[in-house]
């Protein structure tokens, strides 16, 4: 969250990314095509490390463009760009993680993939390739993945506020209005989640 | 600084929250304790995997293009579609097993009724009835060719079947003429007052008894009245459960009867009403006897079954 310069100009985002966003909320969607190409690496991260998974990441991050696209303009800069665009992403994948546990896979669609040329794409494979880091050696990459694992069982609210501020170090003030709950109950449920993990994880 | 402390401070410390002295502090005891200092590595090493979770290093342009292609097309809403069809398929598939499950449990209790199925799962109380024989001729001294019918209720108050006489005679399931011969010539309903009350949108009836009723009752009936209470005694079951209508124990030994049962010279038949021995065609014309024993009888316990 690289906000400070911009905070002190009396915005919490950069002039450019401002302007970027102003041409959007005016529907120009060079401008919009240009954002998506911005934070989309930002958006599907925080979808994977979210959802724990890069199954549907690519159909989730489109939702969530989507979204941003149709309320861009109720953006008004009470926060940084990316402190809303994550509420987006986080609401979204609830949402969804909502409609799957109650529905399940037997009454939703999956959606078709099709790009320009008609013809249907699939870039997951890639993207989970991606996902992992060849640099890392085979015990990090271990104690890591259990990490993650005791993570992701964790209840959706330790989860979310965990991987908020310990994976994407975000303040507590952001995941405060991400959340949209008070700061103490964001330190407590951090707290929780930290202690859940410690005893879970042998280090 | 203690130990317990210490550890509650950890997080503050790698949130990069301590300062001045309390930092002092925490790092004098890090010194201090091996344990401590074990745990705050801990936490510190989880912190620093935490920071190390994979990310997405980059995206297809393919993504980008696949996104704006719904953006210019105006293809806005969820792709993520509910599957109607399957839907529709499992509610149907739903419906056709309630329905079914209706049918199979009307046609059951139709059964029941019709085929003395269910009550002739039941037979204590007609073999209960009539182990009571010897007990009963000897006390009544009655040796008649006329038998008496009996329903035995041996875990159902009279009031509580009174309550149910009422209910379905009010919904019109027992006829008029069976509130008469069981309730009102036996007395049961003498005094008895009802009182319409309402709590909200609800509205109901509160039935007031003057006494206990007695654990035991004689009327006096015809054949239809007791195809009229047999079908009533499984209205009775499906209210109160089974229990209502086996018998624990054996509530006719020490009854009178005398005043109410003609002597006839042959011997002493008891059928129960409830039991799968009744057939209504042998039911003799004209006025039968009928006991009705409820709960609470004061009476010898007998054995359960001659068998």
């Amino acid at each position: 969250m690289e906000v400070t310069a911009a905070e002190k100009a009396g915005s919490y985002n950069s002039p450019e990314v401002d302007e970027l966003i102003a041409r959007c909320q005016s529907g120009t969607l060079e401008a919009f095509d240009e954002l998506v190409a911005r934070y989309q690496r930002f958006v599907f991260t925080v979808v994977y490390q979210h959802l724990g998974s890069t199954d549907e990441i690519e159909d989730i991050a489109q939702e969530v463009f989507l979204r941003v696209f149709k309320f861009i303009g109720r953006y008004r800069g009470q926060a940084s760009f990316e402190t809303w665009l994550y509420k987006v992403a986080l609401n979204y994948i609830r949402t969804h993680q909502r409609r799957r546990s109650l529905l399940g896979r037997f009454f939703l669609e999956l959606p078709e993939r099709t790009d320009d040329s008609g013809k249907s794409s699939d870039m997951i494979a890639r993207l989970s390739d991606e996902a992992k880091d060849p640099a890392r050696s085979d015990e990090h990459r271990r104690v890591v993945e259990e990490i993650m694992s005791v993570v992701r069982q964790l209840p959706s609210m330790y989860r979310d506020v965990l991987i908020m501020r310990e994976v994407n170090e975000l303040s507590y003030d952001e995941i405060s209005a991400i959340l949209g709950v008070s700061m103490g109950t964001v330190k407590s449920r951090l707290n929780r989640a930290r202690e859940m993990v410690r005893r879970q994880v042998t280090l | 600084m203690d130990c317990k402390e210490f550890r509650r401070m950890i997080w503050e410390e790698l949130d990069g929250a301590l300062e001045g002295a309390r930092l002092a502090q925490f790092n004098e005891h890090r010194k201090q304790c091996a344990a401590c200092e074990r745990e705050y590595l801990k936490q510190r090493r989880m912190k620093l995997y935490m920071q190390c979770f994979p990310t997405i290093s980059g995206v297809s342009d393919r993504f980008r293009r696949e996104l704006m292609t719904r953006v210019r097309n105006g293809d806005l809403r969820s792709h993520y579609r509910l599957n109607y069809p399957r839907i529709t398929a499992t509610l149907a598939l739903f419906a056709c097993v309630l329905i079914g499950l209706l049918f199979a449990v009307n046609s059951y209790r139709e059964y029941m009724v019709t085929e003395k199925g269910f009550i002739a799962r039941y037979k204590e109380g007609a073999e209960a009835v009539q182990s009571a024989m010897p007990n009963l001729r000897h006390e009544l001294g009655l040796l008649g060719d006329k038998p008496v019918y009996a329903l035995v209720l041996p875990n159902l108050r009279a009031e509580d079947f009174v309550v149910k006489l009422l209910a379905n005679y009010e919904n019109g399931e027992a006829p008029e003429r069976l509130v008469n011969r069981l309730a009102v010539e036996t007395g049961l309903l003498d005094g008895v007052s009802m009182h319409p009350s309402s709590h909200g949108l609800l509205s109901q009836t509160v039935i007031v008894f003057p006494r206990a009723l007695p654990p035991v009752v004689i009327a006096f009936v015809e054949r239809q009245d007791l195809v009229d209470l047999r079908r009533f005694t499984l209205d009775v079951v499906n209210t109160y459960g089974p229990k209502a209508i086996t018998s624990g124990s054996v509530p006719l030994a020490s009854l009178d009867l005398s005043p109410m049962l003609a002597e006839t010279g042959g011997e002493l038949e008891i059928v129960d009403v409830g039991g799968g021995t009744f057939n209504e065609d042998q039911v003799p014309n004209g006025i039968v006897p009928l006991v009705i024993t409820f709960k609470g009888a004061q009476l010898e316990s007998m054995p359960r079954s001659r068998n």
